[in-house]
């Protein structure tokens, strides 16, 4: 604590100087207006300072308060390091909402936001608490659930604006977590929510620490655990909604704050509460006031939203190897393994008689312009080649995904693992828009590689520092998500330039599979046989090295360089895939999973049936995107999560 | 190998097509045309030669200034088009510009492709949408349509000018509203921004535009130009006309405290000449509306 | 010639000594405990010689040979190693984690031959583990568990096993189970083991040396009967012990 005696002045000094800067750069001290603030008898300039700054400056305060206090109040009630309102999927909820009102009832929106955000916000947590609580709220479960409900939350938002003919985003990004203000109101609606939230949260100091002790130690002491946990997370999901509505999303605040609070010492849990409320409040000012001096040296204009995550990120990975990995094991104990399959053997076989079967079917039916039905003969000629084009290329980048996705699972012994979580996909957008940016007409290849190297390189630096802490998967996660928050900041900068390089990382999060070119899916072919071949030839290697660096150092094993080559591998697959894909998909969580519960177990077996299942999880994908919205091809990533998600839901409720 | 065969298949077709296309345009036929891009569509519409097909067409039908024929298919997305809704209609030439450069190879699989440069950072978008009148109508046959879709375009313009002559007067600054707190600005080298230049008009905005979605404006910026009349080019979404009207800043700045602000109905900001002509059109209206109330 | 022989060893990790100009010789064909207080190094110096650690001054020869000369494979033939906590074995069955001890023969792609099989059939055999085979490991109780891995130990081959505290989690009956294990191996097939241990009278009980460590330092390196005294145990563990003798000697704390 003597630390934060330290450090919590100087910061607050810090974030109050550099807004002042910024205000005062504006209009000089001795302009600034008399209180009380009355528009009707000021200047312009003492407007914009009144009316604008100072209500900015407000905002950004209760904004960052808010999810700091929110991302608390989950990471004590659920007992995870890693839960907050982007990873439980409620800013994803609340925007699924927004997004649904505006295009089918507008009307509802004459209200205000808040409402519908609400509204959206407790049904994605609902359904996160509601698959959490078959599985005893494990962590590592309400974490997945929570990023497959918000992934499935942002699928199904894209595919609404999509199919309705709207450009991706456009309704969204007006309010990407942009904290410019025109009045008091909405300082005023985010205080009236805060400072009640913050009461309440501290009652429940008392009880949350008992809960700590775990469900059963809880009600051996006499409090009820549901309750308790049901009025903590509503009072989080009021605040993220509220935030989301008033200014959009703002990731990493909820998931930084409570963690620099943890590093600055905070033990308790009013201590925990109180310090991530006002760590999140300094962290998104100081963002927020560094953003408008950045302006006004006539930098870019960027929305804070964007930006929390590329200050956000490497500030949690450099806080990481103070944080002890906080998730015990023994709280997975809701987490059964699934039953081995007898006969794996037979699995496979079915898994890969489906593949032709489905690739057949998808090649001769679809939709056209006169509805459903089979490929006229006569249009053979022109579209076989064109939807085998495409199917090839779905077909090679899903398996390309879950392979990478299951070596990952195995190098790290962590079920969580995969291209996506591990922020690789996040480091191939990052080289994909390097390569955008630094060649005037990059083409296919130059993209591939680009997006190869990004996650070549995304991984090595995610192992390399993990490597040393035996890649705990808590910490391998935050890292993750720290280097994927990074990647779309990054990305959202490139957007915000308005240029003409904006359009290309558009196509590309909009991909489908009809961009692929012959050539692109049989490159990529080849790369997922290469794969495949590759990783049969490990096997025996991903047997032994979930085991951990010990033993298998001990087995004779030359583990730093088997990992390499591994991550190398791994890393380019991913790059391959996601330049027809797009930076999201989750086949390479999600085929794995699948796998995993249909009782492949050995890593040969495991990744033959992940690469089946993910390559006809994306064939299905491709099929799905170019027929349901016809003519309009949904992205084949976020179709891909739509078809993937439910079923993965589906096990995550079996398995109790 | 089964890629290069297919991909010498598909050379020998793309080769076979074009050959055709060419004879066939040359020929005279009305040729059949699909737009990808907006301002293109606008352009074969204002030669008088619709296209069959375009893309994105529920929303082009509600933004254009020249509405589609009925029949007209729809080609899905405009940055990821269907291509096999593309091949059916096969066209003898698909309309595209430079922001769907990362799929002409795709498209030129189908159809030769008939792709300008149009809406670039920082240059007049106007001259080159003009251009591309007479340049489609030369590759498509038809210079005539092409010189008289021009010819009728600047006289209209002109006509507009002398109207709007007697506003010159103020400045004006063209935004649409994204929601409560932004907006977009339309510079010099936007749409726009290059019909307030023909018209005579001074456009507020001296900076680029932001050509992307989501690179908006914050509203307090408007507060830079005094002066200025604000014209608010589309409709305002709904969520954020409420949050507008009662706004501290909103009703401060001095365009709107001064009942200076000029609502019009929704265009088309990437489209071509008949976008360009339609907003001068209803802004003049508009002008000499307020001139008369 | 002794098995480890450790020269002015020292080991440092940021801020801090662990291991402080250690000379120490092993002796082959025998169990040696290695006991101390908590911190005393004793994991550290276990991971010394396994190689996982590399000492910052000194060096440390293996059956003669300087443990960085030895090649990867051939060392992993002769040494095998348990950590203190073995790591969870998603969905492999016990004959599937044994075989893994035949990496260090067969390497990543070669083909396991009869004499393999034959290998972990034995192993399986010796540790009274081979109705068990096709169970899942992690569905196996912690005594059952431990002698899975012991086979996994004996299918390497190797004849020198270290055992990083393999009792800490099992009640007295596995402890029990688990170290006349080791110590049958030995005594049977001329292997030689070194073990962390916590528990004094299971060291004396079942290793025939024992090696102790206080503040990376050695406090006591002789044979077993050594160790039962109040002195010696005083100076260890800093806590005045009795030591009585039934069929074994054993020790309390007062």
């Amino acid at each position: 604590m003597t630390r934060l005696i330290l450090w919590a002045p100087l910061a607050g000094l810090l974030a109050l100087g550099l807004w002042g800067l910024a205000a005062v750069q504006q209009l000089p001290l001795a302009d600034w207006p008399a209180l009380p603030y009355d528009a009707a008898g000021m200047r312009l300039e003492q407007i914009l300072l009144a009316f604008g700054t100072m209500p900015r400056g407000m905002v950004a305060l209760l904004v960052g308060a808010a999810l700091g206090l929110a991302g608390a109040l989950m990471q004590a009630v659920l007992r995870n390091p890693l839960a907050d309102p982007t990873t439980l999927g409620l800013q994803a909820g609340a925007q699924l909402a927004l997004v649904a009102a505006t295009l089918l009832a507008p009307g509802l929106l004459a209200f205000g936001r808040g409402p519908v955000a609400l509204a959206g916000a407790a049904l994605a947590t609902g359904t996160v608490l509601a698959l959490a609580a078959r599985r005893g709220f494990a962590p590592v479960t309400v974490t997945i659930s929570g990023m497959l409900v918000g992934l499935l939350c942002a699928a199904i938002a894209t595919a609404l604006t999509l199919s309705r003919g709207e450009y991706l985003l456009s309704l969204v990004i007006w309010n990407g977590g942009a904290l410019t203000q025109q009045d008091w109101s909405g300082a005023a609606i985010l205080a009236a929510v805060l400072l009640p939230a913050l009461a309440l949260a501290l009652l429940m100091a008392r009880p949350l620490l008992l809960l700590s002790l775990g469900g059963e130690g809880a009600r051996a002491l006499g409090l009820p655990a549901m309750p308790l946990r049901l009025a903590a997370l509503s009072v989080a999901v009021v605040l993220s909604a509220t935030v989301a509505a008033e200014v959009g999303l703002v990731g990493f605040v909820g998931l930084a704050a409570p963690a620099i609070a943890r590093r600055l010492g905070a033990r308790t849990i009013p201590q925990r509460l109180l310090l991530a409320t006002l760590a999140g409040a300094l962290l998104l000012s100081l963002t927020d006031s560094a953003l408008m001096l950045l302006a006004a040296a006539g930098g870019p204009v960027l929305p804070s939203g964007a930006l929390t995550g590329l200050i956000g990120g490497p500030l949690l990975i450099a806080l990481l190897p103070r944080l002890r990995a906080t998730v015990p094991p023994e709280t997975e104990a809701g987490d059964r393994p699934a039953p081995r399959a007898r006969h794996p053997g037979r699995v496979l076989l079915v898994l890969a008689v489906l593949l032709p079967v489905l690739s057949l079917a998808t090649l001769m039916a679809g939709r056209g312009p006169g509805g459903w039905g089979l490929l006229d003969p006569a249009l053979r000629e022109t579209f076989l080649p064109l939807r085998a084009t495409a199917l090839l290329a779905s077909l090679a980048a899903g398996a390309l995904l879950a392979g990478s996705g299951a070596i990952l699972q195995k190098l790290t012994a962590n079920p969580l693992a995969a291209p996506e979580v591990l922020g690789v996909t996040g480091g191939a957008s990052l080289g994909y828009a390097a390569a955008i940016f630094a060649l005037p007409s990059p083409g296919a290849l130059e993209l591939a590689l680009g997006a190869g190297g990004g996650a070549a390189l995304a991984l090595l630096a995610l192992s390399a520092y993990a490597l040393r802490a035996e890649m705990a998967p808590a910490r391998l996660l935050l890292a993750g998500l720290g280097i994927g928050a990074l990647s779309s900041a990054v990305l959202a900068a490139i957007m915000a330039s308005g240029d003409m390089r904006a359009w290309a990382v558009l196509g590309w999060l909009s991909g489908s599979a009809s961009r692929a070119t012959p050539l692109g899916a049989a490159a990529l072919t080849v790369l997922a046989l290469l794969l495949a071949a590759g990783g049969m030839l490990a096997g025996r290697w991903l047997q032994i090295l979930p085991l951990g660096g010990a033993v298998a150092g001990a087995l004779g094993v030359p583990v730093a360089g088997v990992r390499l080559a591994l991550i190398l591998g791994a890393g380019l697959a991913t790059g391959a895939a996601s330049v027809l894909v797009g930076p999201v998909s989750f086949i390479g969580l999600m085929a794995p999973h699948i796998a995993r519960s249909l009782g492949l177990k050995r890593p040969r077996d495991f990744l033959a049936g992940a690469m089946l299942t993910g390559a006809l999880l994306m064939g299905l994908a491709a099929f799905g995107a170019r027929s349901l919205a016809y003519p309009y091809d949904l992205p084949l990533g976020l179709f891909a999560t739509l078809i993937g998600a439910p079923w993965l839901f589906a096990a995550l409720m079996r398995r109790t | 190998m089964l890629g290069f065969a297919m991909t010498r298949r598909r050379l020998l077709a793309a080769g076979g097509c074009s050959l055709a296309a060419s004879v066939v345009l040359g020929a005279g036929r009305a040729p059949r045309l699909a737009a990808i891009d907006w301002a293109m569509f606008e352009t074969a519409q204002a030669l008088g030669h619709a296209p069959v097909a375009a893309a994105e067409l529920i929303r082009l039908r509600r933004e254009t200034a020249l509405p589609p024929a009925p029949g007209t298919v729809d080609l899905g997305l405009r940055g990821a088009p269907n291509l096999e809704a593309l091949s059916l209609v096969a066209p003898d030439l698909v309309l595209s510009s430079n922001y769907y450069g990362f799929i002409e190879a795709q498209l030129s699989r189908i159809a030769p492709v008939f792709s300008r440069d149009l809406f670039l950072p920082g240059e007049a978008p106007l001259p080159r949408v003009e251009a591309a009148l007479t340049a489609l109508a030369e590759r498509i046959g038809d210079p005539v349509a092409g010189q008289g879709a021009l010819a009728a375009h600047l006289a209209a313009f002109e006509a507009l000018a002398t109207r709007a002559r007697a506003f010159a007067n103020r400045p004006l600054c063209v935004v649409e509203i994204g929601d409560a707190q932004h907006v977009r600005a339309f510079g010099a080298d936007s749409l726009y921004g290059g019909a307030l230049d023909r018209l005579g008009l001074v456009n507020a905005w001296r900076e680029v535009t932001r050509f992307g979605f989501n690179a908006p404006v914050p509203l307090a910026r408007l507060a830079d130009f005094p002066e200025a009349r604000i014209v608010i080019a589309g409709k305002i979404p709904v969520a954020a006309r409420r949050d507008i009207a009662r706004g501290a800043l909103w009703n401060a700045l001095p365009a709107v405290a001064g009942g200076r602000v000029i609502q019009l109905p929704n265009g088309n900001p990437f489209g071509g000449a008949a976008s360009a002509q339609r907003f001068a059109a209803q802004l003049v209206a508009a002008l000499e509306d307020e001139g008369t109330a | 010639m002794s098995l480890f022989s450790l020269q002015d060893i020292r080991f440092d990790v940021p801020g801090r000594r662990l291991i402080d100009g250690l000379s120490l010789e092993i002796a082959a064909g025998q169990v040696t405990a290695l006991i101390g207080r908590n911190g005393s190094g004793k994991s550290t110096l276990l991971k010394l010689i396994t190689g996982q650690h590399v000492p910052s001054s000194g060096q440390i020869l293996f059956e003669g040979r300087p443990l960085a000369d030895w090649p990867r494979r051939d060392l992993a033939r002769a040494l095998a190693y348990l950590p203190q906590v073995t790591p969870p074995t998603e969905g492999m069955q016990l004959d599937e984690l044994v075989q893994l001890g035949r990496y260090p023969w067969r390497g990543a792609l070669g083909r396991m031959r009869a004499e393999d099989h034959a290998q972990i059939s034995e192993a399986l055999r010796l540790c009274g583990v081979e109705t068990l085979r096709h169970r899942l490991v992690d569905t196996l109780s912690g005594g059952e568990r431990q002698r899975g891995w012991i086979a996994m130990m004996i299918a390497q081959g190797a004849r020198t096993l270290l055992l990083d505290e393999p009792i800490s989690a099992l009640d007295v009956a596995h402890q029990v189970e688990v170290l006349g294990l080791v110590r049958r191996m030995c005594r049977e097939r001329g292997l030689s083991a070194v073990i962390v241990l916590h528990d004094v009278n299971m060291a004396a009980r079942f290793c025939d040396h024992v090696v102790a460590l206080g503040e990376g330092r050695c406090l006591l390196d002789a044979p077993v009967d050594a160790l039962m005294t109040p002195e010696a145990l005083a100076r260890i563990y800093g806590v005045e012990m009795t030591v009585g003798a039934s069929a074994h000697p054993f020790a309390l704390p007062l």
